[in-house]
């Protein structure tokens, strides 16, 4: 006992250092663990879009929103036959089992009912418009009518504009407590279209319940700059109008038209439903602003066009690849 | 005196074995070391280990080192299977007792497999638990409400079958099985749900013949082939050779189970288009997509999801068929039957917490709920669900059991064996690291590279097991032995190199999401068997990765490149000596294979005999259960031949079961097992005095056979005595020219009717349509898109590669709009082609080409040319133009969806 109280007192100060350094060396080893386990725990997903064939320089014009270093990615499970089935005969009193494997078109004398599987989005339009039990005469009774049809608890209406006599909402769904909505209905969940007499003209919804939204894991997410360098980066163009004497043109100088340039004007970050390949509600970017398209005679022309980008870091994302089209042999009539 | 001079064909292997052996014969200090100096430059511890085991015989020649040696040299002649687990094997070095006495030997392999069952119980337990579960509950219900729920609208609503559908119900809960006997009822119930389907109420009303011929196609049974090759060839069948037949089996069937296609085409010809496409719809999901894939309904997981979807479906139409009926009326408790059914089904795990939310929500609504008939409803919805989440819980805790009795077994037996200082001799002998033997801890798991399956360390999210299941891994590379099957008998510790060297190259290509595709390829790649040319897999791989590179904005390096093909090399080096050293593991596998053959042609031979029995066939056809008897012949098992019998009988007789059911059935397989294997006690003791009859009479005549086929190969062919090395010519081919294929392709070559040129009317083609993609023309054979392209003239890629012959005398419009139709391919998958799909696409390409693609579409119409497609009435001119070029906004409207359902698939007219 006395031999070890000797040494501990001659080289206290080594000791000392030495429980330091450990105990650093340990914290250290501890923090990389555990980052690696975080980074091992991330399970790779699918990128939503397809890699574009041609480059796009992408001007970035506004100021980029303040994004947290991680954000949530969620998964979509279960069919909505019963849904759709329930809201057929609710709306046309049809008796029919809507097979969601499939594109659903019907056509009724009072209007039309589709469902698309691969978008998850239902439209439906009444020529006389659909009369409810109470009209829908404001944004809180957009939410009452989600509610009852659609068991949607809580909505967001992000747009209210008045086209002739009609009334158009659209909004999102608050699903997880996250506002989720679809690429195809530029980033909303719904439009919703009431004519004067408070009746249902027009509705495009996606279809998301609660229970098809189960949390998959937290993603490590990038600012719009870092994924817009590289210029053939995944994404969704969707042009909202373009100029008219670009629709005059034949349809393969049209085909030949290639949007050049793009210029930012907003940036929006939302959580956005793509499609049912990989039935994922992401973190994604909605860029609004213009763009320059430029045909195969060199004209150009000027479009309002929206652009979707995936947020999710791309180290954690794998393409996408477009292997159908690249491999669909064709065989003409012999001369 | 002078030392002889070694053969230069000196056998260096089996001098190594030679030196070994001798020198484990003697005296440990008379043994001689090989001295460890100036040894090729080596590195790895594998290398290491092998040279101090030359160094040191004595360590490396152990009683572990001779029985691996014994099991090595043991030859399987042939096996008896029972079940999954148990089977007695016919062995060399089991044939001596087999001789001496076969009744003892059948009578020990009996008394074993008892032991293991009962052994086994635990698990066989958990394992069928939720069946039980599953089928208990759906039987509580079956006396007064699943027989009308399951079988609404059968003529057979009779109580035998409402427990056939519980079963199925139970069957298709099963976990982790893959045994066809456990899908037997399951099976059945597809079936006839298919049937159903396709055919609807004329189902039920079908002829006995008709019904059973389409199960017989369906199941894949003895016959099918003739009729369906019958139905789709006409007369021509009857003149068909057996190797045409055979052909065509293999083009229209994958392992005995026919495509959906080829069904579709049955259905077609003999009862209609109707009946064909509702297959199709029925069916589609569970070919994912591919129409060529073969459709098995005892397969384990896509039969059990090919059930599942039937059996939800139908329950979905008939819930739907009630939504109208009044509360409280006996409709509304049918449907009320029908949704617990629908509950039943979608049992498992993951709905636990679904169902347990469902629960609190049906509690809020029912207290704030003044309705009072509403309020019944609520309370009969949560009893349900209350009823459905108890029988989960049960089951998922008893499938835990038999989890559990796998961890004791690997700690009493490997952990803590002989208290506890029996790891280490686990570790020697190789137990540890056997996921039979250990599921405590095991580091290893199996990867098959070539024929051979080898060790190698799991992987794990946690460090510090991923370094255990490494350093595990290489532990068990140095086991006495691992060494002595490297050297000896299959050269695993080689491939084991060769699988890690590719693991290096996976990581190296983990780099850019570009090479994921390509990474797993390779790794499949090097992993396979039967790699003819290793140089020149290796150069293939690096072409591919070049190009990948290129795509990925050369992501690697040229010395990352460089290393990679250093990889890749040493990789295939160490397949190369994995294959040089494993010819023993090959004779042996080529014997059991070729045993094994033989003795799928006797079952061949009993399944006939049993199927000669015109009232036996009818009822194996009818339940199914010829599907059963058909696994057996291919895969061998004594209770999937019972089982299959046993199916046929209980479906004849209707006979009725209580939840128990399955133990019962399982129970009597096993006395039928033993009974029949109590038999072959008696027929072995004959044939044993048979057997010795026959080696005499075989060795008497291969000796003089021998003598006489020696005299008659002298006399007839005497090339067999060039040297060789020589090269002999055929007089008969003297004057052919041997040169190049039929030369460059024909890019000048002009069209007919007019004055351009292939390339002068494609160039202007794509010119106005404002595209760059280079025209490639190509001759078959000997290109590499030849298979892509086959019945076609032209494939869009990265280029539009066209076939010379072909194109070559086209009509100049011809050539136009096919090209249009091609290149319109680039413009959709510049834009969203993607979403689009293939049917619209090319309806598309063909929209905007004036048929240039040639296709023809089925619609509601007749099968129609894109061009003459109607405008629907949600359509307008622009907006099919946009569809046409998978214009992103095009996508979700009205017109689109109407379109795709109009257009439903191909035709040829």
């Amino acid at each position: 006992m006395g031999k070890i109280k000797e040494f501990i007192k001659k080289y206290k100060g080594w000791l000392a250092i030495g429980m330091i350094l450990g105990s650093v060396l340990g914290v250290l080893i501890i923090i990389n663990i555990s980052n690696n386990r975080q980074k091992e725990d991330i399970k790779n997903i699918q990128s939503p879009f397809y890699t574009p064939t041609v480059n796009l320089n992408i001007n970035l014009q506004v100021s980029e929103p303040e994004i947290p270093k991680e954000d949530k990615v969620y998964k979509v499970q279960g069919d909505n036959m019963e849904l759709l089935t329930s809201i057929l005969q609710t709306f046309y009193k049809n008796e029919k089992i809507v097979d969601t494997s499939k594109e659903t078109y019907l056509e009724f004398d009072r209007g039309t009912f589709s469902y698309s599987p691969n978008s998850r989005i239902l439209t439906t339009s009444f020529a006389d418009g659909y009369e409810l039990n109470s009209s829908i005469m404001s944004s809180q009774e957009v939410e009452d009518f989600f509610s009852s049809n659609f068991g949607i608890s809580k909505i967001k209406v992000t747009e209210e504009n008045q086209t002739g006599e009609d009334t158009e909402y659209k909004g999102v769904f608050i699903l997880k407590d996250t506002e989720i909505g679809s690429v195809y209905l530029e980033g909303n969940a719904f439009t919703l279209r009431i004519n004067d007499e408070g009746e249902v003209s027009y509705l495009s919804v996606l279809l998301l319940v609660e229970q098809n939204v189960k949390e998959y894991q937290t993603m490590p997410i990038s600012q719009v700059y870092v994924l817009i360098k590289n210029q053939r980066y995944p994404r969704m163009l969707i042009h909202q109008n373009i100029e008219d004497r670009y629709y005059n043109q034949t349809p393969t100088l049209r085909g030949s038209s290639v949007i050049s340039e793009y210029t930012v004007k907003e940036i929006s970050r939302l959580y956005l439903f793509n499609d049912s390949s990989n039935n994922l509600v992401l973190p994604m970017y909605k860029l609004e602003g213009d763009g320059l398209l430029i045909n195969s005679k060199k004209e150009k022309f000027w479009s309002d066009t929206n652009v979707f980008i995936c947020a999710v870091n791309p180290s954690f994302v794998v393409e996408r690849k477009l292997q159908e089209v690249f491999s669909e042999p064709s065989s003409p009539e012999r001369p | 005196m002078p030392k002889k001079r070694q053969s230069e064909n000196y056998d260096a292997i089996g001098g190594i074995y030679d030196f070994l052996f001798a020198e484990s014969r003697k005296p440990k200090v008379k043994r001689r070391p090989v001295k460890l100096e100036n040894l090729p430059d080596t590195t790895g511890v594998l290398t290491d280990a092998l040279v101090s085991s030359l160094a040191s015989p004595a360590t490396f020649m152990t009683d572990q080192i001779a029985r691996e040696m014994n099991s090595a040299l043991d030859i399987k002649l042939g096996s008896v299977k029972f079940e999954e687990d148990g089977e007695l094997k016919f062995t060399t070095k089991g044939i001596v007792d087999l001789i001496k006495d076969p009744a003892g030997f059948v009578q020990k392999a009996i008394d074993d497999q008892k032991a293991d069952r009962k052994a086994a119980r635990a698990a066989f337990l958990g394992a069928t638990m939720m069946d039980f579960v599953v089928t208990g509950w759906a039987q509580k219900y079956g006396n007064a409400d699943v027989r009308a729920a399951a079988l609404a609208n059968t003529q057979a609503a009779q109580q035998s079958e409402s427990y056939k559908v519980a079963r199925a119900m139970g069957q298709s809960m099963r976990g982790g099985s893959s045994y066809p006997t456990h899908f037997d009822y399951m099976s059945q119930r597809s079936l006839d749900l298919i049937g159903r389907q396709t055919f609807g109420s004329a189902w039920e009303t079908m002829s006995s013949s008709d019904k059973s011929e389409f199960t017989q196609i369906l199941s894949g049974g003895r016959g099918a082939l003739e009729t369906i090759g019958r139905i789709d060839h006409g007369p021509a069948w009857a003149s068909m050779s057996d190797t045409q037949k055979s052909t065509y089996k293999k083009s229209a069937s994958q392992s005995g189970e026919f495509s959906q296609e080829s069904i579709q085409r049955y259905l077609a010809k003999k009862y209609g288009q109707n009946e064909a496409r509702n297959f199709g719809r029925v069916t589609s999901k569970f070919v994912g997509g591919t129409s060529s894939e073969s459709i098995d309904i005892l397969d384990a997981k896509k039969g059990v999801k090919l059930y599942r979807t039937l059996e939800k479906q139908h329950l979905y139409e008939r819930i739907g068929a009630l939504r109208n009926v009044a509360p409280g009326s006996p409709q509304a408790e049918e449907r009320r039957t029908y949704e617990k059914m629908l509950l039943a089904i979608n049992m498992s795990e993951k709905t636990i917490p679904v169902l347990s939310s469902e629960i609190v929500k049906l509690r809020g609504q029912i207290s704030s709920e003044r309705d009072p008939q509403k309020r019944r409803l609520l309370e009969d919805k949560l009893a349900d669900s209350q009823d459905i989440l108890k029988n989960i819980n049960r089951g998922l805790f008893a499938s835990k059991i038999g989890q559990w009795e796998g961890y004791i077994n690997s700690l009493k037996n490997v952990w803590l064996s002989k208290d506890g200082t029996g790891l280490f001799e686990n570790i020697i002998n190789g137990n540890f690291f056997r996921e039979d033997n250990n599921k405590i801890l095991n580091p290893v798991e199996q990867k098959l590279v070539g024929d051979l399956k080898i060790n190698i360390a799991k992987t794990d999210k946690s460090g510090l097991l991923s370094a255990y299941n490494e350093m595990g891994e290489t532990l068990y590379y140095l086991t006495p032995g691992s060494l002595f099957k490297t050297v000896f008998y299959n050269g695993e510790g080689f491939a084991r190199m060769a699988y890690k060297h590719m693991g290096a190259v996976n990581g190296m290509l983990s780099k850019s999401s570009l090479f994921d595709g390509l990474k797993e390829s390779m790794f499949e790649e090097m992993m396979s068997a039967n790699i003819q040319d290793y140089g020149k897999l290796v150069d293939d791989m690096m072409k591919k990765v070049l190009m990948a590179n290129k795509g990925s904005g050369k992501i690697l390096t040229q010395d990352q490149l460089e290393n990679l093909r250093k990889l890749l090399e040493k990789s295939a080096s160490f397949r190369k000596l994995g294959e040089a050293f494993s010819y023993p593991f090959k004779f042996q596998q080529a014997i059991n294979k070729v045993i094994s053959n033989r003795l799928e042609g006797i079952r061949r031979k009993i399944q006939e005999a049993i199927l000669n029995n015109p009232k036996l066939r009818d009822l194996l056809v009818r339940t199914g259960a010829e599907k059963l008897l058909g696994k057996w012949v291919v895969g061998g098992g004594i209770r999937v031949l019972m089982q299959s019998l046993v199916t046929a009988v209980v479906g004849a007789l209707g006979m009725t079961f209580g939840p128990i059911a399955s133990a019962v059935t399982s129970v009597l397989t096993y006395i039928a097992t033993d009974l029949l294997m109590k038999m072959l006690k008696g027929v072995l003791v004959i044939l044993k005095y048979m057997a010795l009859g026959i080696v005499a009479i075989f060795a008497i005549v291969l000796f003089l056979g021998t003598m006489i086929v020696g005299k008659f190969n002298k006399t007839n062919y005497t090339y067999t005595n060039v040297a060789p090395g020589d090269v002999l010519i055929c007089d008969a081919y003297g004057g052919q020219p041997i040169g190049p294929g039929p030369g460059e392709p024909p890019y000048e070559t002009g069209c007919i009717d007019g004055n351009e040129t292939i390339h002068e009317i494609y160039n202007r083609v794509a010119s106005e349509m404002g595209i760059g993609t280079s025209l490639e023309l190509i001759t078959c054979p000997g290109h590499d898109y030849c298979d892509d392209i086959d019945w076609a003239w032209c494939y869009s890629a990265g280029s539009i590669y066209c076939r010379a012959d072909r194109i070559g005398g086209a009509s100049c419009p011809t050539l136009e709009r096919l090209f249009i139709h091609e290149l319109l391919h680039q413009v959709q998958s510049r834009n969203s082609g993607g979403i689009y799909g293939t049917l619209l696409r090319e309806w598309g390409a063909d929209y905007l080409s004036n048929n240039g693609g040639g296709y023809s579409f089925n619609t509601a119409a007749g099968c129609i040319r894109a061009t003459e497609t109607p405008m629907l009435s949600s359509c307008d001119a622009a907006t099919l133009a946009a569809i046409a070029q998978s214009e992103g906004w095009a996508y979700e409207t009205d017109c689109r969806r109407a379109l795709s359902s109009y257009i439903t698939g191909f035709c040829s007219r």
